[in-house]
């Protein structure tokens, strides 16, 4: 499976304006104990400027979500959309909300399994948490992919609503939810000039690609 | 009027159009209606429309009309979650528009709520802040926290405050911040009424922050009236620096007859105050401050007394010259300094002094020469002083000074040097030093090209040093190479002329002629003996051949280039035409690389391909080159459609999928009209390929355009994909016209067809296609039974069944349906069920309890609930553990349908689970089991902090309906959540005694109230007939 990561430039990596895929190889390691309950980021205050998150992200659609989709949802997940506080805590960055879809797409081929979107940006950016049968998950991250097939109406003529993410513009992003979250988290600081982020931490960030280089 | 009701009707089909554009015109003509009777059918067409033009000027249109109803709606509206936050905007500039102040509370309740979009929120704020008069000044008091600290006061309307009597009132207004935007919007108005007003504020309001704004306001009104409450701001004992220095730069504009106040100041320990009082004193003229600055100055701080230096000195008020004198023997060297720079600088001052005092003077300055001091400062007024330098210097002290002010030449800055370079001048001239460093600096000077070249040349032909010091090679050098300079070249040749060793002069001039410098070959061989002369300019011959030769090597050389660069040019020019001719050449090109069939067509020009080349472009199309095969479309644009379209046709046959999908799109644009003639082969075409869910949406538009009887026609086409595709269409369209139609396919032979008829019936979801699609529940095939089982769902989620018999051949079905345990069929049967089912069904629906898919075993949970079966309770008490919240929430649900009291302790122990997400449905189900041990928890709940649970217990209170909950249920009415306000106001609704009643009517009341929480309470009175 494709693997990348979309986001700006940082003005580290590539400018502020170059938002494309990024090499998910060379992303810098994750220097912070990151744990299910979100405590690493709840530490920190409120922003201003927090990432916005619609209110159909409730526990009660998540939870028929997961019973349609017949897997228990990653335990960090369910914590994030139960407890708003911690997306007041991600900047606002790259146009992106975080939301909850009607239903989940089913996935076929060598990653049979779901995907659930739970953040959309301004220009069809969408990203979703790939889960499969048993439960395992990592993220992806789609481009005008998935939104449009949740948008269909249900159809036996045109076959069923179901993608296979090896074949589309479907790039793997993060090998769980909570990394997703440092990662948006990390980059939007840096994005924004988020004055609460670690100077150590935006240090180590831009040390990495200046090795890399 | 019946013709108006008629027009009425007219518009309200028609804004349901599909058309975007139809249902825009028909919003403008519904926009100029002004009868009460289009708000309805504004009001329905705003539930549905998703185009923001037209919800626009629908929602324009509404807010016409100021009724409740209208301001119910639009804050139903924001209230939406599902509402996209951008849609949300036109909402928010129609409810501003409204300048209802009743409106503002449900705005205030929307900038508290966290989980609304930020940028909605500066609208709301910007909007609000424009429609503020002086009878809606307690929201901007609301508004306060929400505002940003900047400009706020500059959006208030000035239209809603035009009146001063207004702005005054507001001035007494308890709020400061109100207080604040009256301050703000006085200084705009023209009026000898604001000032005192201004004034009287500034010295008598409360709050800091005001007479902060009034101070800034009167600073820009600047009026005599002003200067008495400036002074006497300064005069108070404020600790707050800045306030004071801001009114000492409002005083700066009155001159010095009030300056009392101003030298007070300067005894305040502030340096920056200190430094800017200092500044206006500095700009005053006024006699009488002089003696008052001398009296200060014997007890005031260094820091102070060179500020009053500062103001007396630079006047030269012969009254200044006690204390500049008296200043000349101070304790710090600043100040002796100071008073030293300033003595100096008037003349008259310095033939006041006595020859002690002169002499102490140079000595002051020469020290603060030597120390940096007020270096500038210093060699100015040393310069003016220079006869002192030499009338009261010794020689030794003389000789210190020359050396300080050289070693300052190094030092880039243009005055310093240009000052120095003049005492220096005037040093050596006098005492004949003859200084190699001087010199040197002085060349150094008149190489670099800076403004003082000219004085350096000048002041060096003056002092006309030695040949001794000259007789340094590179100093010359130096010197001969400034000839090229016009500036000075003249100078500069008079000092080589005076100075020059004649030993170095030949190779000066051989450079000067190889350099082509005329000024120096001329300065030069006026200074050379001829006979030198005629040796050098044998040497130059010799040196000029050789540049005749290297010349005529370097024109070779230039003109081998420009030949080069032409060829080069001649290169790109190529290319470029070639780039111009790429579409259609290329393509043949690469073709005849990849083909030996079509190398024909490569030396083509597309215009010269024929019909009987097109097999070979359409063979083409197997690449997987993009630009290749957009380059073959262009060309197959060249051709008439009428000639082409055969050909193409029949390339749909191509072995080769990528060819024949190339070609089906080119001819989905190439039919209009008459698609249908090829649809049958187009589809096959796709389903053969698999890609009919690519083509959807070009598939989709076709259909949108055939009239719903043509469709119908279709589902007697002789062709199975044609009928599918029709199917799919009237499905889609949800045409009530074609159910008779879908139902006899759902009988054909083709299963294909029948689960395609089964899905388009759900869609229509119309009562007469029940029994067929009972029938269809019976057949063996999956595909049928899963999209008959979804149509029943879907007709019985939209459509109420009153047939018994119906009723009971449905659940029949079901009930086998449900026993064949296939998942995704058994969940539309449970949900069924829960809507139609009765006792029958029980038995069925606790096995599919224990089913692995939780979906199942949910929809089963909630269907027993709706059934009310007492049977279930066991089961559902065991799903309570289910691993599925979900899951556990339908049991919930469900016990509460069922409502067994004995089931109460059960739930109260769930309650005390670490499941969030099952709370509220327990505290719902509370409401219905009204056991009296569940009451604590139902109060605890009201004051829970999540507001689903909230919103649970007002529910449940409503349900248990006693009295006694009533004040807590008025107070829920005041909740922070629009959710909890409402479900507390229907929970009201609930109890039936004269009380609530009274509290509905009280709130339908209050203006204060949210306009859609009134029109709620307002239904249930109507309901009840109140």
């Amino acid at each position: 499976m494709k693997k990348g990561w979309f986001f700006n430039g940082l003005g580290i990596r590539g400018n502020f304006y170059d938002t494309k895929i990024y090499s998910y190889e060379e992303l810098p390691p994750i220097k912070i104990d990151l744990d299910d309950d979100f405590e690493w980021l709840l530490k920190q205050p409120e922003l201003k400027e927090h990432i916005y998150r619609y209110p159909n992200m409730s526990l009660s659609r998540l939870i028929e979500l997961e019973a349609q989709t017949n897997i228990k949802f990653p335990k960090a997940f369910v914590n994030f959309v139960k407890n708003w506080e911690i997306s007041y805590r991600i900047p606002k960055a790259m146009g992106y909300q975080f939301l909850l879809p009607k239903e989940c797409i089913k996935t076929i081929g060598n990653y049979s399994g779901f995907l659930l979107r739970f953040m959309a940006g301004d220009y069809g950016e969408e990203v979703c948490l790939y889960l499969d049968k048993t439960g395992q998950h990592f993220v992806v991250q789609g481009f005008s992919t998935i939104a449009i097939l949740e948008d269909k109406e249900t159809s036996f003529f045109y076959g069923e609503k179901q993608l296979d993410i090896e074949k589309e513009n479907v790039y793997f992003c993060a090998t769980s939810f909570n990394e997703f979250i440092y990662r948006i988290w990390i980059e939007g600081s840096i994005c924004e000039k988020n004055e609460y982020l670690p100077n150590w931490l935006k240090q180590d960030y831009t040390n990495h690609y200046l090795t890399l280089k | 009027m019946p013709e108006e009701l008629k027009i009425l009707k007219q518009l309200a089909i028609k804004i349901k159009n599909k058309s975007s554009l139809i249902r825009f015109k028909t919003a403008e003509k519904l926009s100029q209606i002004n009868s009460l009777q289009v708000i309805d059918i504004l009001i329905k067409s705003l539930e549905k429309e998703t185009d923001f033009d037209v919800q626009e000027i629908l929602l324009n249109a509404l807010i016409k009309f100021k009724q409740l109803k209208v301001f119910a709606f639009l804050c139903k509206q924001l209230e939406n979650e599902d509402f996209p936050f951008w849609s949300q905007q036109p909402v928010i500039n129609a409810l501003c528009k409204t300048q209802d102040k009743q409106i503002f509370s449900t705005l205030i309740s929307y900038l508290k709520d966290k989980k609304k979009s930020l940028v909605n929120k500066s609208i709301v704020q910007e909007k609000m802040i424009e429609i503020i008069d002086k009878t809606s000044l307690h929201l901007l008091v609301e508004l306060q926290d929400y505002l940003e600290k900047g400009f706020w006061w500059t959006k208030l309307n000035r239209q809603n405050f035009n009146n001063i009597s207004d702005l005054i009132e507001m001035l007494s207004h308890p709020s400061a911040f109100v207080r604040k935007g009256a301050v703000y919007m006085l200084e705009e108005v023209d009026s000898p009424l604001v000032k005192p007003i201004l004034i009287k504020t500034l010295i008598n309001d409360s709050s800091e922050d005001v007479r902060f704004s009034a101070n800034f306001a009167l600073g820009r009104l600047s009026n005599s009236y002003l200067l008495p409450y400036l002074i006497s701001i300064l005069k108070e004992n404020n600790k707050n620096v800045y306030y004071k220095l801001h009114s000492t730069k409002k005083l700066e504009r009155f001159g010095g007859e009030n300056i009392f106040a101003l030298i007070e100041q300067m005894k305040l320990d502030d340096e920056n105050l200190q430094e800017h009082t200092a500044d206006i004193l500095f700009q005053i003229t006024s006699s009488e401050i002089r003696s008052i600055l001398s009296s200060i100055f014997k007890n005031s701080k260094p820091k102070v007394q060179k500020m009053v230096l500062d103001v007396l000195g630079a006047e030269g008020d012969p009254e200044s010259l006690p204390l500049l004198k008296k200043a000349l023997q101070d304790k710090s060297l600043e100040i002796r300094t100071k008073a030293a720079i300033y003595l100096s600088k008037q003349e008259k001052f310095i033939k006041a002094l006595d020859t002690k005092e002169k002499k102490l003077l140079i000595k002051i300055l020469i020290f603060a020469l030597t120390k940096n001091i007020f270096l500038e400062d210093v060699i100015s007024v040393l310069l003016k002083t220079e006869y002192l330098l030499i009338d009261e210097l010794n020689f030794s002290e003389i000789q210190m000074v020359y050396s300080i002010l050289v070693g300052l030449l190094k030092k880039d800055i243009e005055n310093i040097q240009q000052n120095a370079i003049n005492i220096l001048e005037k040093i050596e001239l006098k005492y004949k030093y003859s200084n190699e460093e001087f010199v040197f600096y002085l060349v150094k000077l008149i190489k670099k090209s800076s403004n003082l070249n000219v004085l350096a040349a000048k002041s060096l032909l003056s002092i006309s040093p030695s040949k001794k010091i000259l007789a340094n090679k590179e100093l010359i050098y130096d010197l001969v190479e400034t000839l090229a300079n016009p500036e000075i070249n003249s100078l500069t040749y008079q000092i080589l002329e005076k100075t020059i060793h004649s030993d170095i002069v030949p190779n000066l001039l051989r450079k000067a002629i190889y350099e082509n410098n005329t000024s120096a070959i001329k300065s030069l061989k006026e200074i050379i003996p001829s006979s030198e002369i005629i040796d050098i300019e044998k040497d130059i011959n010799w040196l000029g051949n050789f540049a005749k030769k290297y010349n005529e090597m370097h024109r070779k050389v230039v003109l081998d280039l420009n030949q080069y660069k032409r060829k080069l040019k001649l290169q790109e020019q190529k290319q470029e035409v070639k780039e111009e001719i790429k579409d259609s050449s290329k393509t043949l090109n690469d073709l005849s690389v990849k083909d030996q069939k079509i190398s024909n067509l490569a030396i083509k020009s597309p215009e010269n391909i024929k019909l009987k080349d097109l097999p070979a472009l359409i063979e083409a199309l197997k690449t997987e080159d993009k630009s290749l095969s957009s380059a073959i479309m262009k060309i197959f644009e060249t051709f008439k459609s009428h000639k082409i379209k055969p050909v193409l046709i029949k390339a749909l046959e191509h072995n080769e999928k990528r060819v024949r999908l190339e070609v089906l799109t080119f001819l989905l644009s190439l039919y209009k009209n008459n698609i249908l003639q090829i649809m049958p082969k187009i589809l096959e075409v796709l389903i053969k390929d698999n890609a009919l869910a690519n083509y959807r949406l070009f598939l989709e538009k076709i259909a949108d355009k055939q009239p719903t009887q043509k469709l119908i026609e279709l589902l007697g086409h002789n062709d199975v994909n044609m009928r599918k595709w029709a199917i799919e269409s009237l499905g889609a369209r949800r045409s009530i016209k074609a159910v008779s139609a879908l139902v006899e396919n759902l009988k054909d032979s083709d299963p294909s067809i029948c689960a395609c008829a089964a899905l388009a019936l759900g869609k229509i979801a119309n009562l007469k296609a029940i029994p067929a699609l009972i029938e269809a529940l019976k057949n063996p095939n999956y595909d049928i039974k899963k999209y008959s089982a979804y149509a029943l769902n879907e007709i019985t989620r939209f459509k109420k069944i009153t047939n018994l018999s119906l009723i009971s051949a449905i659940q029949t079905a079901l009930i086998d349906i449900l026993a064949e345990k296939n998942e995704e069929i058994s969940i539309h049967a449970a949900i069924i069920l829960g809507r139609i089912g009765n006792h029958k069904a029980v038995p069925i629906l606790i096995k599919s309890l224990t089913s692995p898919v939780a979906y199942l075993r949910a929809k089963s949970a909630k269907a027993l609930g709706r059934i009310a079966s007492n049977q279930a309770i066991t089961f559902l008490i065991n799903l309570l553990e289910d691993d599925f919240d979900y899951v556990c929430v339908s049991s919930i649900e469900a016990l509460g349908q069922i409502a067994d009291k004995q089931t109460a302790p059960i739930l109260i122990e769930k309650l005390n689970s670490n499941q969030p997400a099952i709370k509220p449905s327990i505290i719902r189900a509370f409401g219905k089991i009204k056991s009296p041990e569940t009451l604590e928890f139902l109060i605890e709940a009201t004051q829970s902090a999540n507001e689903d649970i909230r919103q649970a217990a007002a529910f449940s209170l409503g349900e248990i309906g006693n009295t006694k909950f009533l004040p807590i249920l008025i107070e829920m009415t005041k909740d922070f959540e629009i959710k909890v306000q409402k479900e507390a106001i229907e929970a009201l609704g609930k109890i039936e005694t004269p009380e609530a009643i009274q509290a509905l009517i009280n709130l339908s009341d209050n203006i204060e109230v949210n306009p859609y929480m009134r029109q709620i309470a307002k239904d249930i009175l109507e309901a009840k007939k109140v």
